[in-house]
């Protein structure tokens, strides 16, 4: 009798024992290669930084639709900008840069023709599009699409909101 | 079929080319980190900050495991982390096609390369297949007694 409970005791035990090495293993793996990784990106010349930042993934031919906070500013002061916020009906009511227009980037299709009557597409005026800051990407989207639409003097401001608010720069709304 | 799955030639046939195709798929990926990045940067998932920190570890795990696999070290712990990039790897591709996004897949090469489209998910998960394979029959050194 007492044999087999025995051997029953022995296999749970052993397959208690399969079981948790196995995470160990995998997590063993995934612990080295990310020290690797890491430490590989420290040695070697061509280094990239360890905190990515949506400028570095915009292609080359692309980097002069981008504008730079000095740029939106000086065109927001000369009145060569219209600025168009891409986030959400929401967050723009929360705080805008002042005398923006909301249009967030999932309705663009909808209001199509209501931005065409609003904004001339023309050299001297420049759309500046924009939304929270670096880690969004509804401006970029919102860009995209404006300039499938026919408008060719399209810039995306990637500091948008964020950037805009700590250089204290004028806004609607209470900055959060 | 079942006995020849089972067969431990056929597994060992098994880990040995799904170790030297993650060795190979990450060779590219660690000499080129910042346009595998870019391609990591494509899928949109991600949060942008971490982009980096995703494309200069990745690779690293993939070499690390594809070794082991082939070296036999840690057999089935290497299949179950290999089983989850292929899961994520798929479950991102899938993602990508129905965003309808035009990428390249940054698997094997990260220069220009491949898209993203069907015949990759079937790809993937032919191998996500044969991980499993690997994870549920495999035997690690640490597996002996079985």
């Amino acid at each position: 009798m007492r044999g087999p409970r025995v051997q029953g005791f022995e296999g749970s035990r052993v397959g208690a024992r399969r079981a948790v090495p196995l995470l160990y293993q995998a997590l063993i793996i995934i612990l080295i290669g990310s020290l690797l990784g890491i430490s590989s990106n420290l040695i070697r010349r061509v280094r990239i930084p360890f905190i990515s930042h949506k400028t570095d993934f915009i292609k080359e031919e692309k980097k002069g639709n981008i504008i730079t906070l000095t740029e939106a500013k000086e065109r927001f002061d000369n009145g060569t900008g219209f600025f168009v916020d891409a986030r959400s009906g929401e967050e723009f009511l929360k705080g805008h840069i002042l005398n923006a227009y909301s249009l967030p980037e999932e309705v663009f299709a909808e209001r199509i023709d209501e931005v065409k009557i609003t904004f001339p597409d023309s050299e001297e005026f420049a759309i500046i599009v924009y939304c929270g800051g670096e880690e969004c990407d509804a401006s970029a989207k919102l860009a995209e699409q404006l300039r499938q639409s026919g408008y060719t003097n399209v810039r995306v401001f990637f500091g948008g909101w964020n950037e805009w608010v700590r250089a204290g720069y004028p806004v609607e709304g209470t900055p959060s | 079929m079942k006995r020849l799955l089972e067969n431990p030639l056929t597994l060992f046939v098994l880990r040995l080319s799904l170790g030297i195709m993650f060795v190979y798929a990450s060779w590219d990926k660690i000499l080129h980190p910042a346009q595998f990045a870019q391609a990591v940067y494509n899928y949109t998932i991600l949060p942008v900050p971490l982009v980096n920190l995703f494309a200069l570890i990745l690779p690293w795990i993939e070499l690390l495991s594809g070794l082991c696999l082939i070296l036999g070290i840690y057999i089935r712990g290497n299949a179950l982390v290999i089983t989850f990039l292929l899961f994520t790897f798929v479950a991102a591709a899938g993602i990508s096609i129905y965003r309808n996004l035009d990428i390249t897949c940054g698997c094997f090469d990260t220069a220009g390369g491949r898209k993203v489209g069907a015949r990759l998910i079937i790809e993937d998960s032919s191998l996500l297949l044969i991980s499993l394979w690997v994870l549920v029959k495999g035997k690690g050194v640490r597996d002996k007694r079985m």
